[in-house]
């Protein structure tokens, strides 16, 4: 699984960083590094993350 | 309220008094409800709203919460955007306007950015504090969040704090409802905020010092042109609305909350740094006074199965939403502590609140610092009002005598 983004939705809300901080990192725009691997044991906090991005730029890709 | 007879038009004097009883209906037994008279779908239900949020297929092209003169007028396809040349208020343009428009205007409101606004806040509201605390009597809307609120609005668009009065009397006024219009008078909002603001904009044109937000107004090309202060101003609306409109409601209803259940507030108070920010989640779920937004259909579409026709309305009721116990169980009481894992307070989707960051940086700082000089206050509720409203209902007068202050002799 990978979490992707949609940059032209992303407004660095950080709210996705917020949930998943260890999975997932901010560059300097405060735009998160994606996309990123998705392991079973942190795919609770990626659903936050997901759910969490108010511009609904993210999603997980099977 | 019996199911037969079961009506819900959001600009009856009943709804705008009290909606919440009419969401609980909606939402168990009505939640696709159909509004005739507007050609209008109105969506109740967490879920539903959290969906169709997101839905692209609906825009704001007439508006976001339209007069009932309006929606009476039926569409028979979508709605075209307004022309660019004159350009007028971006919130009723679709991508990519609406988002250029709206980018330079983030700059400054982004969450690490709002962060570092909290030195200037959290100054403004010590000072606001010391004005008031001695006075012993105040408005927690008005003279607290109210000043505060208008005053981070003048900071972001180049006005001195000295207007932050005049700005917070402006918004006031113009966001009541206006009964002939059958909702709020969008045109005098309109007018009277861009004479404020044009001041600015007008005074900064060739200014090197001026505000990021306005730099980057100036630097605004639409369709290959720039835009004229008039034009930046009618901009700037939607945050010198917003930023002085919500926030001082939520906070002021949020404390009374506390205040009338010491069980909370000494729980919230006994660990500030880390209860102050659920609790203000929680105050923003439970207070915040947006009603509903609308989004009109730019082509056919459909909302939790629900088919729309192009030019054919939604209206999210977000209120509702946040009173929903699929999302939120036991949602009519107010808990500091709730698990709040999804929230609709602040809008979802590409018109999620510009200023969502920032708001939330002035509640926290304004929830901490007044409990930490408030021990105890009593609310004169015979004087507290909430005027009935389509769109923003919330206490805008909550006139409080401070009874008990933590602070003295500290």
């Amino acid at each position: 699984m990978r979490l992707l983004i949609d940059r032209d939705r992303c407004e660095a809300n950080t709210l996705c960083h917020m949930e998943a901080p260890d999975t997932i990192a901010l560059d300097d725009n405060d735009e998160p590094i994606l996309p990123v691997d998705i392991t079973d044991d942190v795919l609770p906090e990626v659903e936050r993350a997901v759910n969490a991005c108010p511009k609904a730029a993210l999603w997980i890709e099977d | 309220m019996s199911t037969q007879t079961f009506s819900y038009d959001p600009f009856s004097p009943e709804v705008m008094s009290n909606p919440l009883p009419f969401y609980e209906v909606l939402r168990a037994e009505h939640p696709i409800h159909y509004l005739a008279e507007y050609d209008t779908y109105a969506f109740s239900r967490f879920a539903d709203i959290w969906e169709g949020l997101n839905n692209p297929d609906l825009v704001g092209t007439e508006g976001t919460s339209p007069p009932a003169t309006v929606l009476r007028e039926h569409n028979t396809g979508p709605v075209p955007q307004p022309p660019t040349n004159p350009m007028g208020s971006f919130l009723r343009y679709e991508s990519p306007v609406y988002d250029d428009v709206r980018r330079p205007q983030m700059g400054p409101m982004k969450a690490r950015r709002a962060m570092s606004l909290e030195p200037l806040i959290q100054d403004l509201v010590r000072r606001q504090l010391e004005v008031l605390l001695p006075q012993g009597s105040f408005d927690l809307v008005q003279d607290f969040g109210g000043y505060v609120a208008a005053a981070v609005v003048c900071h972001l668009v180049g006005l001195p704090e000295e207007e932050a009065p005049m700005v917070l009397e402006t918004v006031n006024r113009l966001t009541l409802p206006n009964p002939e219009l059958g909702g709020f008078d969008r045109e005098a909002v309109q007018k009277a905020s861009v004479d404020f603001l044009a001041k600015a904009v007008t005074r900064y044109r060739n200014d090197e010092a001026a505000p990021e937000i306005l730099n980057g107004m100036f630097d605004l090309e639409i369709d290959g042109r720039k835009l004229t202060d008039e034009e930046i101003a009618v901009n700037l609306v939607g945050i010198f609305v917003g930023g002085t409109e919500t926030v001082p409601k939520v906070t002021a209803h949020g404390l009374w909350l506390l205040q009338e259940d010491r069980a909370q507030w000494e729980a919230v108070a006994a660990d500030l740094e880390q209860n102050v920010r659920p609790a203000v989640a929680e105050m923003l779920r439970y207070c915040a006074p947006a009603q509903w937004f609308l989004r009109t259909a730019k082509i056919d579409t459909t909302v939790a199965g629900q088919p729309i026709r192009a030019g054919q309305r939604v209206i999210f009721l977000v209120a509702s939403g946040s009173r929903d116990e699929a999302e939120f169980p036991n949602a009519h009481e107010f808990r500091w502590d709730r698990k709040i894992s999804r929230t609709l307070a602040l809008g979802r989707g590409q018109r999620f609140c510009m200023g969502a960051h920032i708001a939330q940086v002035e509640m926290n700082i304004m929830v901490t610092e007044f409990m930490r000089a408030v021990d105890r206050f009593v609310v004169h509720e015979e004087q507290a009002q909430r005027p009935p409203s389509n769109f923003q209902w919330g206490w805008t007068h909550v006139p409080i005598t401070v009874t008990q202050r933590a602070d003295q002799g500290v």
